[in-house]
C-alpha cells in the first residue's frame, strides 16, 4: 500500500511522517527523525477508501426533478427541514439529516441544532460571579448596589437560556439569586438604618 | 417513568491554564473537547467514524517538573541552613530564626508538595487525534496514565463505530512504546 496524505500519520513532535512498518511492525517504539517516544493507535478509517466527491448529475430528462437552488443539476434528496429538492453540490448530509444550504444557515442562526454549536455563553457563571465576586473584593465592594440586582436580574432573565452542551445543573444561577437577594436584603437594612439613626 | 439518558460522560484528564481549562467528554458517537474560560465554553467534537489515529507522545514536560521541584526544595533546605548559620554567626536575636524557618519551610513545603504531586502522576505526554482532514491536540489529556484510561474507554466504541469502514489493506496492529 502506498503512503498518501489521507492515511500519512505523522509524528507529533517533528512532522515527519511516520514509515509504514512503524505502524505495522513494532519494530521502532520511537520517531526515527526526533526519536521522540510514540504509542499509535490505528483504526480501520485510516485504511478505508476516502469518500469520492460527488459532483452533481445534470438533469438529463426534461421531466426529471430538479435541484432548487441549481435548476440544471438533477435532484438527489429532499431538504428534510423545508421539503425543497437539491442537487448532491446542495445536500449537506449532518447529524443524519438531509439539509439545503439556508435551512442549515437558520438553523445556525436560530441555534436549533445543538451538536453544531461551537460556543457557548456561560450566563449563569457570570451571574454568580456579579454575586460573589464583588462583596469579596475590597475595592469592588462599593459596586454591590450595582452588581447584586445585576446578578439576580441576570440569572433569572437568562434561566431559560440554553447554557453548556454538557451536564450542568441550574445550581449556578441558584446561588447568584440566593447571594444577590442577601446582598440586596443587606444593603437595604443598611439604609433603613441609616435614615433611622438620621431620624433620630 | 425513565430518566433522561446523559448526553455525555466525562472522561478522566484536565488541562489548559486557569482561565481556559479542558475537559474531554464521550458522547454518543463522538469526542467534544470542551475549552472553557469559566463565562464562555468553546466545543471541538471529533466523531469515532472519522478518527484514524490516536497519537500519543511521550513529553519532558513531567521530569523538568521534577527538576524545577527539586531544585526549588534544595535551595530552600540550602536557604534555611545558610540563614540559621549566618544568624547564629552574627547573634542577631529578634526571632531571625524563626522568621527564616517559616520562610524556607513554607517554600521547601510547596516545593516537597508540588514534586509529590507531579511524581505521584507519572510521566507526562500529549495525545492527538487524527481524522481525514485534520490532527487535533486533546489539550485535557497530559499524563501517560490518564491518556492511557482514555484510549481504553474509547478504543472499543471507535472500533465498534468503524466496523462498517470497508478496508483497501487489513489494518495492522496498533504499536505500543513498551
Amino acid at each position: 500500500m502506498t503512503e498518501t496524505a489521507h492515511n500519512l500519520i505523522a509524528c507529533t513532535k517533528c512532522g515527519m511522517g511516520l514509515p509504514w512498518d512503524f505502524r505495522a511492525g513494532g519494530v521502532s517504539d520511537a520517531c526515527p527523525a526526533c526519536d521522540t517516544p510514540l504509542q499509535v493507535e490505528v483504526f480501520p478509517a485510516l485504511f478505508s477508501q476516502p469518500a469520492p466527491v460527488s459532483r452533481a448529475d445534470a438533469v438529463i430528462a426534461g421531466d426529471e426533478a430538479a435541484c432548487f437552488f441549481h435548476p440544471e443539476k438533477k435532484a438527489v434528496v429532499p431538504c428534510g427541514q423545508c421539503g425543497r429538492f437539491l442537487c448532491a453540490l446542495c445536500d449537506l448530509h449532518l447529524g443524519g439529516e438531509h439539509l439545503c444550504p439556508s435551512c442549515l444557515e437558520s438553523a445556525r442562526k436560530k441555534r436549533a441544532m445543538e451538536s453544531w454549536e461551537t460556543r457557548r455563553v456561560l450566563y449563569d457563571s457570570i451571574a454568580l460571579y456579579l454575586a460573589v465576586l464583588p462583596p469579596l473584593l475590597f475595592i469592588t465592594v462599593y459596586f454591590t448596589p450595582i452588581t447584586a440586582p445585576a446578578a439576580v436580574f441576570l440569572a433569572i432573565f437568562t434561566w431559560k437560556k440554553p447554557s453548556s452542551v454538557i451536564p450542568r445543573t441550574k445550581a449556578r444561577a441558584v446561588c447568584a439569586i440566593v447571594f444577590g437577594l442577601l446582598q440586596i436584603a443587606g444593603i437595604a437594612a443598611l439604609i433603613y438604618a441609616i435614615v433611622h439613626h438620621l431620624k433620630k | 417513568m425513565t430518566g433522561r439518558a446523559k448526553p455525555y460522560t466525562r472522561l478522566p484528564g484536565r488541562g489548559g491554564m486557569i482561565f481556559l481549562m479542558s475537559r474531554l467528554w464521550q458522547g454518543r458517537d463522538h469526542l467534544l473537547l470542551v475549552h472553557s474560560s469559566g463565562v464562555t465554553e468553546s466545543y471541538q467534537r471529533f466523531y469515532f467514524r472519522d478518527i484514524q489515529a490516536i497519537v500519543v507522545q511521550r513529553t519532558r514536560m513531567g521530569k523538568f517538573l521534577n527538576w524545577g521541584f527539586g531544585a526549588g526544595l534544595l535551595l530552600s533546605a540550602f536557604a534555611l541552613g545558610c540563614g540559621l548559620l549566618l544568624v547564629s554567626a552574627l547573634k542577631a536575636g529578634g526571632g531571625w530564626e524563626i522568621g527564616i524557618g517559616i520562610a524556607c519551610g513554607l517554600s521547601g513545603t510547596t516545593c516537597l508538595v508540588a514534586l509529590l504531586f507531579n511524581l505521584l502522576h507519572g510521566p507526562s505526554c500529549s495525545v492527538h487525534v487524527k481524522t481525514a482532514v485534520q490532527v487535533a491536540e486533546l489539550s485535557s489529556i497530559r499524563r501517560l496514565r490518564i491518556a492511557r484510561k482514555v484510549l481504553a474507554r474509547v478504543k472499543p466504541l471507535i472500533d465498534a463505530a468503524q466496523s462498517g469502514a470497508v478496508p483497501v489493506s487489513a489494518p495492522p496492529p496498533p504499536v505500543s512504546v513498551s
